[in-house]
């Protein structure tokens, strides 16, 4: 049917745990006496003039180590000193994230709990698995962004060499004439699969097979090794694919710009409308719906502190990842709306819209 | 220079404070690797935010410290209680199992001590000599190689099956049904049963092997009065000298597991758990008594102590030379690296780039498995008596253990259906005489087999030649294993053929 495949995955992993669970697996009865502290909170929890009382729970629906995990734990050290309270970091993966997003839509609206949801990624995910029992829009609350990261297109060095390409147009050409013929992309009926083939029937990059691999990690090698020519890799990984001195990121598919991190990067949009709205993904901060506002403002001005800290600045100019904060406002600005958008966008570009795109992914599959 | 950037990293490490991060790491390992379900990555995502605070080379010390050690912690659980402490550990219970119930426990944890630690030492050293050919080798094992590996993991059923071989490969089709629930992952088919999003990524085959291994055992062992070991148990020094020799009198099986370990090790998404797998195999069909393995032969220990450990040097060729994640546990150390600044990449093995704090990660591991050997051969001996314990105790305790350790895998309540599906299924497929060990290769290597298949298939444009065809893809190495492959499965044939012939 479709994929639940987001290019957030630095990596694949395939563990989801807590860490709860984790303390009190190993401890035992630690994990009960801090229950029964939790009991006797649970009044001071209510009142958003006294949060936070307890300890946070920062939901990541995406494996240890992967970008959205790093982002997180980057931000949580001066997070906990700004919002006077310890975080755990809760990573709760699968199904593409759409395990860790409904648990947080089922948790208790009292601030306790946030979770790292990025949009547009999540909205793809959730309309291409055709949930219905909870809304991607409707059940969860945005407080602020921290981050932006996104797919751009990598290019296997030999073959840039071989065929001169280093922009869009010299790959587009490239693929015209059948010099080059593979693409690689993160799997069937995931948003990097639409993007190929809106690449292929906006702006003519005419591949004659596209590869689906099994997410980013393995995409990015294929292109390193050259088992395909070229391939998304979101901007955090197409630095490794750079570093590692056989293959070149050439397209910037986002509508943020990259050239502080490559100067000479083409954008996709010097060829037609912005890809943005599929390509661009924001690190955006949850709560579930009915969250007291007060603490949510709470939680954002602590987001900020962390963000413009100088230790994850720095962080970000060593490593390349967009480090960027925007307030609750903006947060909501990207976060509602997006799914209607996004089918208008694909009805648009595919027959059928996006029901017309999973039967598409299906059938290729 | 090389030579100086060498001696640099030797004294970079020799600090007290570096020492201490490593010793912590490899003991903290050996811990959470002994937990059933607790495996490399957790221990290591667990310390991943303590790391925050140290310094570069230290932070990855600790990390890497834990991987190592984790590894050979798996076997701890798998030999006393036949719980795959990892699941990088699972060949090794089916013989160091069977050794705890004969009583002889010490010397199988003797043995895993040994044969790990060695791998590990000649397996890194082979890294820091030979790094610039293994990284080459990497970028050679594409998406067809990578089928094959798993197609060649499956045909060992062929090796291992005892008893009737058409249950060993109804086994193995059954485990290969298994890995049918969930998605495939880079097809658009969705297999889910009842639409739940907590079967989307399928049935974690660890929360398998833990319901098929534990769970089975404890059902059978409720029917059993005293302890595990069945004898006597003796943790003596005579006992923990014999391991050392069932060690080191078998150099061939320790090099050839280690050198398995490394070489499937470093190819992204095979991983510990195939290598595993391979090297027993392996070690069943050189064997010249091949059905002494899965009732106590120390063999089967010995090759799979050693090719797990042997995997943590190869699995850090992909992740650090060109930042590909090749298992769950490289992905959490190339976090661990991105969050210390440091960029995976060729640097990471040049002089001007990264080399010396490489040279330091790549000593410490193997200081890590003196360590290894020094505490598994002193301490974890001693866990031998454990057998002794009566079952009315050690039943709850790993059942407790079992649950809790597989709740920890993905926080899914479907891997707690899994373990008491699979327990239950366990225990008859033994009491039947069907393969347990098919069932598991079928589930472990499913994955891998379809999604490559499908990939491979992809870029061939359908055509199977990519998998045999050395000038029609440029790709000699798929056509090696592919001979492989047919020399497996048909070579006792043809063999037998000719003796025949031979003979009239």
């Amino acid at each position: 049917m479709y994929k639940l495949i987001s290019p957030d995955v630095l990596v694949s992993l395939s563990m989801e745990r807590r860490n709860f669970l984790r303390t009190t697996g190993a401890l035992g009865t630690g994990g009960l006496i801090a229950l029964a502290g939790c009991a006797d909170d649970a009044e001071d929890d209510a009142d958003p003039d006294a949060f936070p009382t307890d300890d946070l729970t920062w939901m990541i629906p995406w494996g240890e180590g992967g970008g959205t995990d790093t982002y997180a734990r980057q931000l949580q050290g001066t997070f906990e000193e700004e919002i006077g309270a310890s975080v755990t970091i809760d990573n709760r993966e699968g199904a593409g994230s759409m395990v860790g997003t409904e648990w947080l839509t089922t948790r208790d609206a009292d601030g306790y709990t946030l979770g790292t949801v990025n949009s547009a990624g999540a909205h793809f995910t959730w309309r291409a698995a055709e949930i219905d029992d909870w809304h991607i829009e409707e059940d969860l609350e945005p407080v602020a962004y921290s981050g932006v990261f996104g797919y751009t297109i990598i290019v296997n060095n030999d073959v840039a060499d071989e065929h001169g390409i280093d922009d869009f147009a010299s790959l587009r050409d490239a693929y015209q004439d059948e010099d080059i013929e593979t693409f690689g992309y993160q799997g069937a009926g995931s948003d990097s699969h639409l993007l190929m083939l809106l690449l292929r029937d906006g702006y003519d990059m005419a591949y004659n097979n596209g590869v689906p691999y099994d997410g980013g990690g393995p995409t990015m090698e294929a292109v390193i090794s050259g088992e395909v020519s070229a391939g998304f890799a979101t901007n955090t990984s197409a630095v490794n694919a750079e570093e590692s001195g056989e293959a070149t990121a050439i397209v910037n598919t986002m509508d943020i710009d990259l050239s502080d991190t490559w100067p000479d990067i083409d954008r996709i949009d010097n060829y037609g409308d912005s890809l943005g709205w599929l390509s661009e993904f924001t690190l955006t901060q949850h709560v579930p719906v009915g969250t007291p506002t007060e603490v949510k403002e709470q939680l954002s001005a602590a987001i900020e502190v962390a963000a413009n800290s100088d230790s994850v600045q720095e962080w970000s100019e060593d490593t390349g990842n967009i480090v960027q904060y925007g307030d609750m406002e903006e947060a909501e600005d990207l976060w509602f709306g997006i799914v209607d958008e996004m089918e208008e966008q694909v009805e648009a570009a595919i027959d059928g819209g996006f029901d017309g795109f999973l039967a598409l992914a299906e059938e290729e599959g | 220079m090389t030579v100086a950037t060498f001696i640099g990293a030797i004294l970079a490490l020799l600090t007290l404070e570096t020492m201490f991060w490593l010793l912590a790491g490899v003991l903290v390992g050996i811990i959470v690797g002994g937990l059933p379900g607790l495996g490399p990555p957790l221990g290591m995502a667990i310390i991943l935010p303590l790391t925050i605070p140290l310094n570069a080379a230290d932070a990855i010390i600790l990390l890497v410290g834990v991987y190592s050690g984790s590894m050979y912690g798996g076997s701890i659980a798998a030999i006393l209680i036949n719980t795959p402490g990892v699941s990088s550990s699972a060949a090794t219970m089916f013989d160091g199992y069977p050794m705890s119930k004969q009583g002889k426990a010490a010397t199988a944890l003797s043995i895993s001590a040994t044969a790990s630690a060695f791998a590990g030492l000649f397996t890194i050293a082979a890294l820091i000599l030979f790094s610039p050919v293994l990284i080459q080798m990497v970028l050679a094992v594409g998406t067809p190689e990578r089928f094959l590996v798993a197609l060649l993991g499956l045909s060992m059923i062929t090796v291992i099956t005892r008893g009737s071989f058409a249950k060993g490969l109804l086994a193995g089709a059954a485990g290969l049904l298994v890995t049918t629930v969930g998605s495939a992952q880079p097809i658009a088919i969705d297999r889910r049963y009842a639409e739940s999003l907590l079967l989307y990524d399928g049935i974690d085959f660890v929360a398998v092997l833990i319901g098929l291994f534990a769970i089975a055992e404890m059902m059978k062992l409720a029917g059993q009065e005293g302890g595990i070991a069945e004898g006597d148990v003796v943790i003596d020094r005579a006992g923990i000298k014999d391991g050392i020799v069932e060690t080191v009198r078998r150099p061939v099986t320790v090099f050839k597991s280690g050198m398995i370990g490394m070489i499937v090790g470093a190819i992204p998404g095979a991983g510990a758990t195939v290598s595993n797998f391979v090297a027993y195999s392996e070690a069943v069909r050189a064997s010249p008594d091949p059905d002494t393995f899965g009732s106590g032969n120390p063999v089967g220990v010995v090759a799979s102590e050693a090719s797990n450990n042997g995997t943590v040097a190869g699995s850090l060729v992909p992740a650090i030379s060109f930042g590909i994640p090749g298992s769950s546990s490289t992905a959490v150390l190339i976090g661990g690296l991105l969050m210390h600044g440091l960029q995976p990449g060729p640097s990471m093995f040049q002089v001007e780039g990264e080399l010396g704090l490489t040279y330091t990660m790549l000593l410490a591991l193997l200081v890590g498995n003196v360590v290894i050997l020094i505490f598994g051969l002193s301490a974890v001996t001693r866990l031998g008596y454990l057998t002794k314990i009566d079952t009315d105790y050690i039943i709850p305790i790993v059942i407790v253990l079992s649950f809790l350790g597989t709740y920890a895998l993905r926080i899914n309540p479907i891997d707690i259906v899994t373990i008491i599906v699979f327990g239950i299924i366990g225990f008859y497929m033994v009491r039947y005489n069907y393969s347990v060990i098919a069932f598991v290769l079928g589930v472990v290597l499913g994955d891998i087999a379809e999604s490559n298949l499908y990939t491979a298939l992809q870029i061939s444009g359908g055509t199977y030649d990519i998998f045999y065809n050395p000038f029609a893809y440029g790709r000699p190495l798929s056509f090696v294993l592919t001979v492989t492959i047919l020399l497996l499965l048909f070579g006792p044939l043809v063999k037998g053929q000719l003796n025949r012939l031979r003979g009239e």
